[in-house]
């Protein structure tokens, strides 16, 4: 098939997906493509870069909440609201992350670690401004005239975001930006001494995949109208990293087969809720250990055995 | 109120400080942050409340015992999550400990729930001293002498000839082998010490806070106080461990409780900005 009859059978079946797909499916789908555009962010900054975040569910937290706030009581537009909710999220990653990143080593675990902590504490604390523990409602996002209040309507907004956001990630991963991101990964000492400045891409890394974190938030509070501290959890965090880890780093495919399979794997395993954490610290450290390139890598690795290409080294 | 603070504080650190200790071993000899490290405490909790409550036995036989079971989780631990790694990228050094933690937590999860178990401390709770008008009870005293001859113990073992070949490994790892140093050995070796150190302090942590798997909650106080040493000083880990306990209590009790863990992050972030190596020592920033 050609890639135009590819991407027409794609939108296609984009198109038709809503008028087949149960409510349900609709809503699952939606998180789906939210924790994708999470997961893909992170990718950016631990696939690509190397650095590990322990703190991105804090900034999915600001994502919402800023956001939330910014249509309540300011009464922006969702539309402004997300990108800006966003930015800001960036600006405190900035601010997270500019001393931790001017280092070589993890300091960036231990930050974002706090940081996470500190997020959640401040809205609990901050009742206010967040309504604390008890959570916040946020009305259903619009656009202009129409309200995105089923998840048919928010599955026309959230899956051409979470693509064009996909789109770019891959753009950044082919750019200099992302071959300048994948040496630092590889080596910073030899990054370093082509002229590659550690700090400067480490800390833009960073501020992407905050980015990247605000909007998913953003989109979140927007499609179930309702955010609370507990959502936010390091745990949380950690489960990113571990759907990167299982999918594939460094891979938009292996993003998506990370988040739909520890989407899913609770739906599927819902007797056994009280197992559900160690099962995902197993899986973790499985594929940590014995399958580092997950599920995606381990495929294509497979396919290039069986179909060598005549141009084989890719990394 | 500020002396009570204070000294709250300086036993609270004494723990910081056994913990950050564990951290910064490891650190040293396999260059990764241990993530399970407060779920090393965990487990030396859950140990002394198994030997102590459910088998009853002897304080004496308790302690040891708690010891020695530290001693060998953290040599399976390392047989489990860092062997296997020992020629990967710190990068997955790291994770594996995540997970790790994660691993441990839910094991105690879901054999004995959320639930809090108590488990009385070794001394009385009454007080046998007064220091500047604050009463400080027998337990505290044993909390406080118990860190301190850790620690001496701690000291005295980089003298010994095996101590001196870990501080080999932490120096030059290929330049330790090359003069024969068995690197594996010298990596159980220092799991071992780390989660000794860890299970300790899960012990004398368990009668202040109970025994759950949200014990482990304290290695975040123990980062804060590894990375105010820089990651590297043993001295300047100690210091750190006092400011961190000295200071949430003072803020906790000036300014209100809910400040007692931010101003925990405020001196992380605060310390990563102005001094990177930390307060003493060089500290793993100077790394290549």
């Amino acid at each position: 098939m050609t890639r135009v009859g590819l991407l027409l059978a794609a939108l296609l079946a984009f198109v038709a997906l809503p008028f087949v797909a149960t409510n349900y499916g609709l809503y699952r789908l939606n998180l789906m493509a939210i924790n994708l555009i999470l997961a893909g962010g992170l990718d950016i900054l631990t696939g690509w870069t190397g650095q590990i975040s322990l703190g991105h569910a804090g900034f999915a937290a600001i994502g919402a909440y800023a956001s939330g706030l910014a249509i309540l009581h300011l009464g922006v537009p969702f539309w402004l609201a997300t990108p800006l909710a966003a930015l800001f999220c960036a600006a405190v990653s900035l601010i997270i992350g500019a001393p931790a990143l001017r280092l070589s080593g993890h300091y960036l675990a231990l930050a974002t670690f706090g940081f996470g902590e500190v997020v959640q504490l401040t809205i609990v604390h901050w009742e206010s401004l967040t309504n604390g523990p008890r959570g916040l409602a946020i009305p259903a996002p619009d656009l202009g005239s129409v309200r995105l209040d089923t998840d048919r309507s928010l599955y026309f907004l959230i899956i051409p975001v979470t693509a064009v956001l996909m789109r770019l990630a891959w753009n950044l991963s082919r750019s200099g930006m992302g071959l300048a991101l994948l040496s630092i990964r590889m080596s910073e000492l030899g990054a370093s001494s082509v002229g590659i400045s550690l700090p400067r891409y480490k800390t833009l890394a960073f501020a992407v995949s905050a980015f990247y974190a605000g909007i998913a938030g953003a989109l979140f509070g927007g499609m179930v109208k309702f955010v609370e501290p507990g959502a936010f959890s390091v745990a949380q965090s950690i489960l990113y990293l571990t759907m990167i880890a299982v999918g594939g780093m460094r891979s938009i495919p292996g993003a998506i087969i990370g988040v739909v399979l520890l989407t899913l794997l609770p739906e599927i395993l819902r007797g056994l809720q009280q197992y559900m954490e160690l099962g995902y610290g197993l899986l973790l450290l499985t594929f940590i250990i014995f399958v580092p390139e997950g599920i995606y890598g381990r495929v294509r690795r497979w396919r290039s055995h069986a179909f060598p290409a005549p141009s084989a080294a890719r990394a | 109120m500020f002396l009570d603070l204070l000294i709250s504080g300086l036993l609270a650190g004494s723990l910081y400080a056994l913990v950050a200790l564990g951290m910064v071993v490891i650190f040293k000899a396999t260059d990764v942050v241990n993530f399970a490290q407060g779920e090393m405490v965990m487990a030396g909790g859950y140990l002394g409340y198994l030997f102590r409550n459910v088998l009853a036995w002897t304080w004496t036989t308790t302690i040891l015992a708690v010891l020695a079971c530290s001693l060998v989780l953290g040599l399976l631990l390392e047989r489990v999550a860092n062997r296997p790694l020992m020629r990967a990228q710190s990068f997955t050094v790291i994770v594996a400990s995540i997970a790790l933690g994660i691993i441990l937590r839910n094991i105690a999860r879901v054999i004995w729930t959320d639930e809090v178990y108590a488990l009385a401390p070794v001394l009385s709770g009454q007080p046998v001293a007064r220091l500047a008008g604050v009463r400080l009870t027998a337990q505290n005293l044993f909390v406080l002498l118990s860190a301190v001859a850790l620690v001496a113990a701690l000291y005295g073992f980089f003298q010994t000839k095996l101590g001196k070949a870990m501080r080999a490994v932490q120096q030059n790892r290929t330049g330790a082998e090359l003069v024969g140093i068995e690197l594996p050995a010298i990596f159980a070796l220092t799991w071992g010490i780390s989660a000794l150190l860890a299970g300790a302090a899960g012990f004398l942590l368990a009668p202040l806070v109970g025994v759950s798997p949200a014990m482990g909650w304290i290695a975040v106080k123990a980062f804060v106080a590894a990375i105010i040493g820089g990651f590297s000083s043993i001295p300047g880990t100690i210091v750190g461990g006092f400011v961190v306990g000295v200071v949430e209590n003072l803020a906790g009790g000036y300014i209100s409780t809910a400040m007692k863990d931010i101003v925990t992050y405020a001196i992380l972030i605060g310390v990563l900005m102005v001094r990177p190596h930390g307060l003493l020592g060089q500290g793993l920033a100077r790394r290549a």
